[in-house]
């Protein structure tokens, strides 16, 4: 057991640490990875492995996950981006909704415009 | 006066020769894909020299098809008991290399034994899957021995934890014994769980199909939901195995392993403020919250890829081992769907049945509105949240942190559904309906007759919003226990769990609830 102090922006946190490596009763149990789509608060998060899309993405297309109208699209055709990129906020459920991008790419093409009204499962834009 | 030497030599020989199972060969094949033996998958799983194995010199009864020229090493699965932190634990593993791992029936007796077994000694039973499924050449009597497997799974099913998993391939009835258990681990190689294979489909009804679509880890995690975990092989499976085991009690009469500090920590944790969003329409990422809670940041999460929109999990708070169940407002605005539904109220029944608290975490504007939900019976699986926290007699504690929103707060373990306690966040909105939906039904007429109809509406729903949108109308009717900010959530939680761990409630008797499947 180590104690520790960490600043993050001026605040400090203190944390103790424990060598799981050694007296942990049940050695070699990794913590289960898994997806991160966002973080929302700037505070450190604990380190998470890349997430993989688990199943193959065959088109590249980017559905909407509800019913919503889109409240404002982050970015156009042509751009380049990154795994997790915020791409549309979609307004839906009381709710402003990040739609990421599930893998990195190229934004191919997008059949949506801000206002619009789109259903569950509708393409929001195909990345390449 | 001493035994024999050739007595001793010969049982030395009989062992070896069954631990060899089908040969090196067909070893050396399945090595080279990655896969490990039916005897070492126990041997990783197990503390060293615990392992006592039962029936090493069980062979096949068969004597069709030439059968009986034939030996099948202990008829194609290893059994027995050992130790997992210092805990004994009944197992069984498939070992493929003996006629593909198909089920004779013997093979199926040592599994049922196994079984009883464990089930009359309280402990947890694991299985490990790598079988072609019925032996053809023992006809119906195998498929009689898969009948066997499956009753003892159900028999066992609440008493002791039941975990399965998923290391070859595993058809048809082969995947139904799996199935009947509580959790299912797979390994994302060399590993596929269907019923009707690509082939079967094609030919009855036309759909061509892919075994990675239909049967593979990733299909069974993240669409089906048959799977709970997902190993990158299969020595990472037993280790989730054994991780899973550190939360469990090894029966449904004993206590799960509790590890509890001598002292809470009542300091607030600045840095959970910090995480919620100023807009209340922001987005939320609930592992955020959940990582504060639960001690050194080990949260061992069940059902990771299948419906997002709700987290489920195990974890410990000052050693006091939780399940959590948490709406993750960052996919699908964390809406309960039937996904979701199915894969909280397994979850919630599971924490019952084997005396674990639990802890909901509420952020949640409603179930999906859709007509893929309303057809699929959101109505049937909704109610199975609703029945399972009502069903569930354990420590009950909730956190309502945002959004908390009409028949969808009362599924996420509200007060009704007697949670023991129920905290609420300032940032708390409890109603029956979001405002702006409230105000068009509320003031309709007046709507109409007025004459600035948009201002008008705005200043309803900013009305509306005061009153309603906050924890406080709730607190009034006495529905909260408190209202406390998001920093002293860790230290509330924890001693509320703490003060309810012996919580004894009875019900009356009665054979089971009609949970609406």
């Amino acid at each position: 057991m180590r104690k520790l102090r960490i600043t993050i922006e001026n605040k400090s946190y203190e944390v103790t640490v424990e060598d799981l490596t050694e007296s942990e009763g049940y050695p070699g149990a990794t913590p289960v990875a898994r997806p991160n789509p966002h973080s929302a608060a700037p505070v450190a998060a604990p380190a998470e492995k890349p997430v993989k899309p688990d199943l193959p993405i065959d088109s590249g297309a980017v559905t909407c996950p509800m019913a919503g109208s889109i409240k404002s699209i982050l970015v156009k055709v042509g751009d380049t981006v990154k795994q997790n990129q915020p791409l549309v906020i979609l307004e839906a459920m009381k709710m402003e909704n990040q739609i990421t991008a599930p893998v990195a790419g190229t934004v191919n093409s997008m059949d949506i415009a801000e206002g619009d009204n789109v259903r569950e499962g509708h393409v929001l834009l195909v990345l390449e | 006066m001493a035994i024999s030497k050739q007595l001793l030599d010969d049982l030395d020989k009989r062992r070896s020769e069954s631990r060899v199972g089908g040969g090196e060969k067909r070893h050396a094949k399945r090595t080279e894909k990655g896969q490990l033996s039916a005897r070492k998958r126990l041997d990783d799983f197990f503390e060293a020299n615990t392992f006592q194995e039962w029936g090493i010199h069980v062979d096949h009864g068969c004597h069709d098809f030439g059968m009986e020229k034939k030996s099948m090493p202990c008829d194609g699965v290893v059994t027995g008991v050992g130790r997992v932190a210092g805990r004994p634990v009944a197992a069984y593993s498939q070992d493929a290399t003996v006629g593909g791992g198909a089920l004779g029936q013997r093979h199926a007796k040592k599994i049922c034994d196994i079984m009883e077994y464990a089930l009359e000694a309280g402990m947890p039973m694991v299985g490990v899957n790598d079988s072609g499924g019925a032996r053809i050449q023992e006809a119906v009597g195998s498929l009689a021995g898969y009948g066997q497997v499956f009753y003892r799974n159900v028999l066992l099913s609440g008493c002791v934890p039941q975990i399965g998993v998923i290391a070859g391939n595993c058809a048809g009835g082969a995947a139904y014994s799996p199935a009947l258990m509580d959790f299912l681990i797979m390994t994302r190689q060399n590993a596929n769980m269907f019923i009707c294979g690509p082939q079967v489909i094609k030919a009855a009804t036309g759909v061509d199909c892919t075994m990675e679509e239909i049967g593979s880890a990733s299909a069974n995690a993240a669409i089906s939901g048959n799977v709970h975990f997902v190993a990158e092989d299969d020595h990472h499976a037993m280790q989730i195995v054994e991780e899973l085991l550190s939360y469990l009690p090894s029966n449904n009469v004993g206590n799960p392993p509790h590890m509890p500090t001598e002292e809470i920590c009542m300091d607030p944790d600045e840095s959970m403020n910090d995480i919620v969003p100023e807009d209340p329409k922001g987005t939320m990422n609930m592992y955020d919250v959940i990582d504060r809670i639960v001690d050194t940041d080990r949260f061992l999460e069940v059902h990771r890829d299948f419906a997002q929109n709700l987290i489920v999990g195990f974890g410990r708070v000052d050693g006091v081992v939780v399940g959590i169940i948490a709406n993750q407002p960052s996919v699908k605005a964390g809406t309960l769907d039937i996904d979701a539904s199915d894969k909280g109220a397994r979850f919630i029944r599971f924490c019952n049945a084997f005396n674990l608290p639990i802890l909901t975490l509420v952020d949640v504007p409603g179930f999906l509105p859709g007509v893929a939900q309303e057809q699929g019976g959101i109505i049937r699986h909704g109610a199975k949240m609703l029945f399972a926290y009502s069903a569930a007699t354990v420590p009950k504690i909730t956190v309502i942190t945002r959004k908390a929103y009409g028949g969808s707060y009362l599924a996420m373990c509200s007060r009704d559904l007697k949670a023991d306690m129920v905290f609420a966040w300032p940032t708390a909105e409890i109603a029956v309906m979001g405002a702006e939906g409230a105000v068009n039904v509320l003031y309709r007429r007046e709507l109409e007759a007025a004459e600035d109809k948009v201002a008008q509406r705005e200043k309803f729903i900013d009305d509306y919003r005061q009153r309603f949108a906050s924890p406080y109308m709730a607190a009034s009717h006495g529905m909260i226990t408190d209202v406390i900010s998001p920093a002293q959530t860790r230290s509330v939680v924890s001693l509320a769990l703490r003060n309810t761990l012996n919580k004894n409630e009875t019900r009356p008797p009665k054979k089971h609830g009609l949970i609406p499947l």
